[in-house]
């Protein structure tokens, strides 16, 4: 599979000379589920900003599908690159859920036809059909956050990126959100989400990015990262209290435990293999 | 431009009434003179406050912003009050018809720059006092000595406050709505106007909530529960009895010397 997004070198400096990001590099296959963690300020968001235009590398370059995006429009890069942000109030205008969902096509200046099937596509992602002719306002905060990510979705972006999912959610609309991810990412979606809940990105990412000071200071498979809890607290992140658990035995677990099954299933076979060993 | 700038200056350190007091010695000064010459002593001066205060640079930047405007002043002047010898016209005599038209007389143009000096002399001031003073200051030292009701000026650096906050909340909403697709760049006026509503609501919508919860902790920590006290007391210290005492003599002076039929404009005819 070819890499669809390719950074190298990335540099940004806000007008007030804070340097966000300070040599970025990295490639992202297509179909990839990626978690993106960090301290508030370490360069998180500003670096998904990069990928569809929002903010512009003070050095550096950004491959989107193999194409150079430097003189590429925000407007141009929705159909490619979909950005949900953190706060769905910071979108939703509509009176009714459909034509909040159907402004994203419309700006693609599709047909009537087309922006009708992909609204009701991108409503059913989300499992929110139902609520068609509502108004998003009166919604939940969890139904508000789906109904953004249903007007990024009517896109059909092959890139999603999400700030932050669950936050200021529940757990089980943290969970559902993430399991519509999911859903999507089986769909064919490449996925990129910032969060700073542990236990979620053990649970569903398959590739971890942590930005400290705006560099990358680990990047690899979730269990790669989350096995060097040293170097995460160099930046105030813990594997979720499973895998710490599992890291005190080490004689035991011997390799990264990022689940309550995994290790229930790992602790059986050992207890097994003492009892053939010392049979009672 | 017109931000406060923290840094450490005698300026700084004055009263804001005492500043206050400074920029309507300085309209005085500019509307009872009015000879290019003693406008530009005054203009001069404002700046040489600007660098005492340590924002030299910023009042020079200001300054220079404000003359793109005075040009225009400039130009209106020249031709709204012509007098004295022409200099020469616009449309040169010897043309049929127009010929003559819009003559640039000297009047018209010492006019225009007194006027320009004049109208740069009646702002800059407030340059100079915005980034010196903190707004929050300058209300409370109004509350403090003027006895204007708190709850007027709460209401005046409330708004203050609030102007960058929202101006964050727009760019975040234009981006949120650039993401889908949404182009707002563009040189279409009428479709300017009407890309305002995805972006005009939602912010219409995040300002009220903010201002809703601003009442409720407002409420929570006691506001509007009788006798106010106040941390930051101002008094007027020795250097603000200098400036002020310096103005009135200056003041004093300038009167006396417009009166005597100085810093008038002589127009050669």
């Amino acid at each position: 599979m070819g890499s669809v997004i390719e950074v190298k070198d990335l540099h940004h400096r806000y007008p007030n000379g804070f340097h966000a990001l300070c040599g970025v590099s990295l490639t992202v296959a297509k179909g990839e589920f990626v978690a993106i963690i960090g301290q508030n300020g370490s360069g998180k968001t500003t670096f998904v900003k990069h990928l569809n235009g929002l903010l512009r590398p003070t050095a550096g370059m950004i491959w989107i599908n193999g194409q150079n995006i430097r003189k590429r429009r925000v407007s141009e890069m929705a159909r490619t690159v979909g950005y949900c942000f953190q706060n769905p109030d910071h979108q939703i205008f509509c009176d009714t859920v459909y034509k909040e969902v159907a402004f994203g096509p419309q700006n693609l200046h599709l047909n009537q036809a087309e922006i009708d099937e992909r609204v009701d596509e991108a409503l059913g992602a989300v499992g929110l059909l139902h609520v068609k002719d509502e108004m998003p306002k009166e919604l939940s905060k969890g139904h508000r956050q789906r109904v953004a990510v249903a007007s990024v979705l009517s896109m059909r972006p092959e890139i999603l990126i999400i700030d932050e999912p669950t936050t200021g959610q529940d757990y089980r609309d943290g969970i559902e959100m993430l399991n519509l991810v999911q859903r999507l990412n089986e769909a064919g979606h490449t996925i990129l989400f910032i969060t700073h809940d542990m236990p979620m990105v053990a649970r569903f990412a398959r590739r971890v990015l942590v930005f400290r000071d705006g560099q990358i200071l680990l990047d690899g498979s979730t269990q790669q990262v989350f096995a060097q809890p040293a170097l995460l607290r160099t930046t105030f992140l813990a594997p979720p209290p499973i895998t710490c658990l599992a890291q005190a035995f080490p004689e035991l677990f011997p390799e990264t435990i990022l689940s309550v099954d995994k290790m229930v299933e790992q602790s059986l076979a050992v207890l097994r293999k003492r009892e053939k060993v010392m049979p009672s | 431009m017109m931000e406060y700038v923290h840094r450490h200056s005698i300026i700084h350190s004055l009263h804001p009434l005492t500043k206050l007091i400074w920029s309507v010695f300085i309209l005085v000064l500019a509307l009872i003179l009015d000879s290019p010459w003693y406008l530009t002593v005054i203009l001069l001066s404002v700046v040489v406050v600007g660098f005492l205060g340590k924002v030299g640079k910023e009042t020079l930047v200001y300054v220079g912003a404000l003359l793109s405007i005075a040009v225009v002043i400039f130009i209106f002047q020249i031709w709204f009050r012509p007098s004295g010898r022409v200099l020469f016209s616009v449309f040169p005599p010897s043309l049929p018809v127009v010929g003559g038209w819009l003559p640039i007389t000297e009047g018209g143009v010492l006019y225009g720059i007194a006027m320009t000096l004049r109208v740069m002399c009646l702002v800059s001031p407030f340059s100079v006092i915005l980034s010196t003073t903190q707004p929050r200051d300058i209300i409370m030292a109004l509350v403090d000595k003027l006895h204007v009701p708190y709850d007027y000026a709460f209401l005046f650096t409330t708004a203050l406050r609030f102007m960058p906050v929202i101006a964050a909340e727009v760019n975040t909403i234009s981006q949120a709505q650039r993401s889908r697709a949404y182009p707002v760049e563009g040189w279409n006026p009428i479709r300017k106007i009407l890309a305002l509503i995805p972006i005009s609501l939602p912010i219409v919508f995040i300002a009220i909530e903010k201002a809703d919860r601003l009442g409720l902790c407002m409420d929570l920590r006691g506001y509007g529960s009788k006798n106010r006290t106040y941390l930051h007391k101002f008094e007027l210290r020795f250097a603000d009895w200098v400036a002020l005492v310096l103005m009135v003599i200056v003041a004093i002076a300038a009167i006396l010397l417009a009166i005597r039929g100085y810093g008038r404009m002589v127009i050669p005819s």
